[in-house]
């Protein structure tokens, strides 16, 4: 009976395994989800997988909100709330608001978490961008990858 | 009901956590599902087989191995389903985009927008660390200044 047990309960731990890597829900999520990216202002990428594998990523999504300032506003709220629980942080404010953000959400091996959000309003363009990246990269290494998409 | 909520509602069945008239709504909902994902079809023959008459309770009728082994099947289903994204195999994984409610396949086309998104954090990024730079030099200077 014991030993039937501890299979029964190994069996339930290994199968989490997959499940613990993302299992911390973000405030940001829903901004990820299909439901939200059918909006005429949203355009939304998700790689993830194989798909993933030219980047060294485990998972790449963002999606960006043109000329909708509810939808930004929210999307800026649930980003500063999950960017209190960050191991760290760089952020920059504009008149008030959140301009841009870079937090490190912690996490292990291929399953490091990272935030990039920028807020093009009011002044620039009304646009604004969120991007959960997930792999095996420091922040440093993330911050060169996305600066070499500079043209 | 998404998905994600369907398998909480799976996970409640299977820990006695719904009343019977939760119950009887999960299996209304699951019947048309039938065939379509593993840990509907499992949740079902459990809940069918629960309404033999005589049987009164699945927490108490189904043996506690079968009852870890479907709830491990949900659970690693759960796992994989969410990391694989949209309906994709996990082997395969996922590539795709939305833009303007219409969604885009095409892979040069999502690689161009991955571009123009990170292109503009990448200016950002720098414009954040070159002001950090400044902001620091001024501070330095003050510092060293002479009239301290």
């Amino acid at each position: 009976m014991m030993r039937i047990s501890f299979r029964i309960l190994l069996m339930i731990v290994m199968s989490m395994m997959p499940l613990c890597a993302v299992a911390e829900n973000l405030s940001v999520d829903s901004f990820f989800r299909e439901d939200f990216a059918k909006n005429p202002a949203v355009t939304m990428v998700s790689v993830s997988g194989k798909q993933s594998d030219w980047t060294g990523l485990t998972s790449y999504r963002s999606v960006s909100v043109s000329d909708d300032d509810d939808k930004a506003d929210a999307m800026s709220r649930a980003v500063r709330k999950d960017g209190a629980k960050a191991e760290f942080k760089e952020t920059s404010f504009k008149d008030g608001h959140l301009h841009f953000g870079f937090y490190g959400l912690g996490g292990e091996g291929s399953h490091r978490r990272y935030l990039f959000f920028l807020d093009l309003r009011p002044k620039g363009k009304s646009k604004t961008t969120l991007v959960y990246i997930e792999g095996d990269w420091s922040p440093e290494e993330v911050k060169a990858m996305i600066t070499k998409k500079i043209r | 009901m998404n998905k994600k909520e369907l398998y909480n509602k799976i996970d409640l069945y299977f820990e006695a956590g719904l009343s019977r008239k939760e119950e009887e709504l999960l299996l209304r909902r699951l019947l048309p599902l039938q065939g379509s994902d593993p840990a509907v079809d499992e949740t079902l023959a459990v809940m069918l087989a629960s309404r033999i008459p005589g049987k009164t309770s699945v927490s108490k009728k189904i043996p506690l191995w079968r009852i870890a082994a479907v709830a491990t099947a949900l659970i690693a289903a759960a796992g994989i389903g969410f990391l694989a994204g949209n309906h994709d195999s996990a082997a395969r994984g996922t590539m795709l985009a939305y833009v303007g409610g219409v969604m885009v396949d095409d892979p040069h086309e999502i690689m161009n927008i991955i571009d123009n998104q990170l292109s503009d954090i990448g200016e950002s990024s720098e414009f954040f660390a070159r002001t950090v730079s400044d902001d620091l030099d001024d501070i330095r200077d003050a510092l060293n200044s002479e009239d301290l």
